[in-house]
């Protein structure tokens, strides 16, 4: 598992760290049931806060992405065997697809563009998996 | 998609059903209650005399013992098929069947004696007959369903992958962020739970003992402990831009510590835990020390001194592509 940050990065470092995990389980780098380091190794291997772990552990964990449990090593939590709701959809997804799509129109990105990206970083990841 | 069994369980069919034959043998001579008495002759000299008596229920050992070892068994064809690249026949596993099928024949031809001779005339010789002819058709029937059981590859071995577009990936990633870390852990349950079985059964022995031998109790208190905390958790490697690392237990040991700019070469290598190293651990062979809790697979690391160390990895190309990556940095 490779987790990388940087601090000129606009995201915060918790943030980063999530965005990090999460990718690499789409990418199959990561599998459900294998374990995650434990928040003071990786807070000492990064060099940053054992908060700013925790914090993005946690962010993890309530989006069911992890199994958190007290005593015990993160692990990869099994795949959702479902769609999520159109709630969760909406919170989660919506908000920060319109502001790509907005980006996307300010880049001069057409409807059709935008799409036959979207298209390839999918199927990008599907040959990934 | 993992499964619980890469080797199926129904290849030890054979060792299963005679477990079950010896079990229902066993409660079919004991429910002969006049026939069988409590106390009856378990050790014989070599012409066949009983030269000690027991009680009947130390039979059980036999379908115990057999049990225990069919789950030995069960466990070490799983570790086999894991490591599989392509099918191969296990020999390994026909031993339960060899062996369960001796022990049914040895309990067979035991019962026959008994109930045949009786009490006072008994006289045993081992039923090499009964037993090899038992052992046989076990060992063959297992043979056959060794042919047939599919091969299905653990997904950690990661055969398909393209190395180059792992090193490629690796390498982007390296190069444009500030800081990283690659993690990865060899950390087995059933050598936790074992070894947290082994500690228990230390504590009792130290609870018993305290009084008798105090020196001996306080040992192993510091022994349970220290098997915790060194033994328990696995083994995890971090590589960083200026370092490798291999930490154990715990509290996290640090057992290997290598600044990357010693490394001169670093690639997945293949090897033979038995026998190249003699076991799993910490191992040294005279050339290399290895640190490997499970597998056959890791990266070779070559240092400009001329040392050599290998760091047992599940996905040893991706460990490699890393360090090779971080040293280009």
């Amino acid at each position: 598992m490779l987790i990388s940050i940087d601090e000129g990065d606009p995201r915060p470092l918790y943030a980063q760290i999530a965005a990090d995990i999460k990718e690499q389980i789409r990418a199959g780098a990561l599998q459900p049931g294998d374990e995650l380091p434990s928040v003071r190794e990786l807070a000492d291997s990064l060099a940053i806060n054992l908060h700013t772990v925790h914090h993005a552990y946690r962010q993890l964990r309530e989006q069911g992405i992890i199994r958190l449990r007290l005593g015990r090593r993160a692990r990869v939590a099994p795949l959702r065997g479902q769609p999520a709701s159109r709630d969760v959809v909406e919170v989660q997804l919506v908000g920060r697809l319109n502001e790509i799509i907005t980006e996307a129109y300010h880049l001069g990105l057409t409807a059709e563009d935008f799409r036959a990206l979207v298209d390839e970083l999918l199927a990008k990841g599907k040959d990934e998996r | 998609m993992r499964r619980l069994l890469y080797h199926p369980l129904w290849t030890h069919l054979f060792a299963f059903g005679y477990l079950l034959v010896a079990g229902w043998v066993l409660y079919g001579a004991w429910s002969r209650q006049p026939q069988m008495q409590q106390h009856i002759p378990l050790q014989f000299d070599f012409n066949g005399y009983p030269i000690r008596e027991g009680s009947r229920y130390e039979l059980l050992a036999i379908p115990v013992v057999m049990l225990l070892y069919l789950l030995c068994s069960v466990l070490l064809d799983e570790l086999w098929a894991r490591q599989e690249r392509r099918k191969t026949f296990n020999w390994l596993s026909l031993l339960d069947e060899l062996i369960i099928g001796v022990m049914v024949g040895l309990l067979w031809g035991y019962l026959v004696a008994y109930f045949t001779k009786g009490f006072d005339k008994m006289i045993f010789h081992l039923p090499w007959t009964t037993m090899l002819l038992a052992a046989g058709v076990a060992v063959a029937g297992a043979a056959v369903l060794e042919l047939l059981r599919p091969w299905n590859p653990y997904p950690d071995r990661m055969e398909g992958e393209d190395a180059a577009a792992i090193r490629q990936e690796i390498a982007q990633r390296v190069r444009l962020r500030e800081r990283w870390v690659h993690w990865e852990a060899q950390n087995n349950a059933w050598i936790n739970a074992a070894m947290i079985i082994a500690s228990a059964v230390m504590l009792t022995g130290a609870v018993l003992s305290y009084k008798l031998e105090p020196l001996a109790a306080a040992m192993l208190v510091v022994s349970a402990v220290a098997v915790v905390l060194l033994l328990v958790g696995g083994m995890r490697t971090t590589v960083t831009p200026d370092r490798i690392e291999i930490r154990i237990g715990l509290i996290g040991l640090r057992i290997f510590r290598l600044p990357l700019g010693k490394i001169a070469e670093a690639k997945a290598h293949d090897f033979s835990p038995l026998r190249e190293f003699g076991g799993y651990g910490i191992r040294w062979n005279g050339k290399t020390t290895a640190f490997f809790f499970r597998g056959n697979r890791g990266v070779l690391l070559r240092t400009v001194a001329g040392k050599q160390y290998l760091i047992g990895s599940d996905r040893p190309q991706r460990l490699a592509a890393v360090i090779g990556a971080a040293k280009e940095q």
